[in-house]
């Protein structure tokens, strides 16, 4: 199944809330992958938190609605596993043709981007 | 009166790597002994102070564990969590946990529940594990209640419910399913997967009013 990678925030250190721009998912989608890119160092670091909230819209423009979204801690020394970018998934198939956006929230300084990747 | 859907989330979610996770894709509708299941799987298991809210925002309503279980391999979690007289509307369901895993969540809206909460309102909860091509757990329920099932395992995708599909989801690392289904004396929910450690566990959800007829019965 082909995917596509939208980068929707690049990395860059970043504090305070952030809106993404949005993605209209294709009429043919299958699956919407929201991910916080972080740096190894950060995700390695004890403290650190972050959180993204996905929202959608059927024009893009207003009447914003949240979806889903998750709250991240920074795995500390001893990582987690193979130290994995957060990231988030649904079904937009219950959302068709409509437009997402990722909310960020960064309570501290940290070097943060996010990614939308689409299959279908 | 009968236990009966009220509605299903538009959409379950997985995240990954994270501690807290909201789903606000289900919405509580103004019926009478309204109830809310919510089905959770993790692939640690070992994850740890877990606290689920529903509208989190305002109410914050405690969505109380009803059961969990832990598979037989390296990873899989599956939790049952209920809710009686939760708040109509389209609100956030938030599971919130120490240290980092995948969850995968979905959640289910039923009217015609008993409203005491607790073990009344969501008895005979149960769990099974196994190493097969059929994960399956046996409820027992009654005529008029419902029951619901969540299934975990490491890797193989489900299919084949025995009863109505609530969710199905392999997008993280734990994948797992759910299904709900009309209540009656030994309800089996079964699912197909290709053969693995799973985890699955269910509950029971009491119709409002089926103690007290118990109960009379009981007397007379």
């Amino acid at each position: 199944m082909p995917t596509q990678d939208f980068v929707v925030l690049s990395p860059a250190v970043r504090q305070g809330q952030i809106t993404s721009p949005s993605v209209q998912s294709p009429a043919n989608i299958l699956g919407i992958r929201f991910t916080l890119n972080l740096l190894l160092a950060d995700k390695l670091a004890t403290g650190l938190t972050a959180s993204l909230h996905v929202e959608h819209s059927v024009d893009g423009s207003t009447n914003w609605l949240p979806v889903c979204g998750f709250g991240w801690t920074s795995y500390g020394p001893a990582g987690f596993r193979t130290n994995p970018d957060p990231f988030l998934t649904f079904k937009p198939t219950a959302f068709p043709s409509e437009f997402f956006r990722a909310i960020l929230d960064v309570p501290q300084s940290l070097s943060v981007g996010a990614t939308i990747t689409v299959t279908t | 009166m009968a236990v009966a859907l009220d509605a299903n989330a538009t959409t379950d979610v997985t995240g990954g790597g994270v501690s807290t996770l909201d789903l606000t894709t289900l919405t509580v509708g103004s019926g009478s002994n309204r109830a809310l299941v919510a089905q959770v799987t993790f692939n640690v298991k070992t994850v740890s102070a877990i606290t689920v809210k529903w509208d989190p925002a305002s109410t914050n309503q405690t969505v109380a564990l009803i059961k969990t279980a832990n598979g037989t391999g390296s990873d899989g979690r599956a939790d049952l969590y209920g809710l009686v007289a939760p708040t109509s509307g389209n609100k956030t369901l938030r599971v919130s946990w120490t240290t980092a895993s995948d969850i995968v969540m979905n959640a289910v809206a039923w009217t015609g529940v008993d409203q005491t909460g607790g073990v009344t309102s969501f008895p005979n909860s149960t769990s099974a594990t196994g190493t097969s091509v059929t994960p399956s757990v046996t409820i027992t329920s009654a005529v008029g209640n419902a029951t619901m099932d969540c299934s975990a395992n490491p890797l193989n995708t489900y299919s084949a419910p025995s009863k109505t599909q609530t969710f199905a989801d392999f997008n993280g690392n734990v994948v797992s399913a759910g299904s709900r289904a009309a209540g009656a004396a030994s309800n089996v929910h079964s699912w197909t997967i290709t053969s693995a450690a799973w985890v699955s566990v269910g509950t029971d959800i009491l119709a409002a009013g089926a103690g007290d007829t118990l109960f009379g019965q009981a007397c007379l």
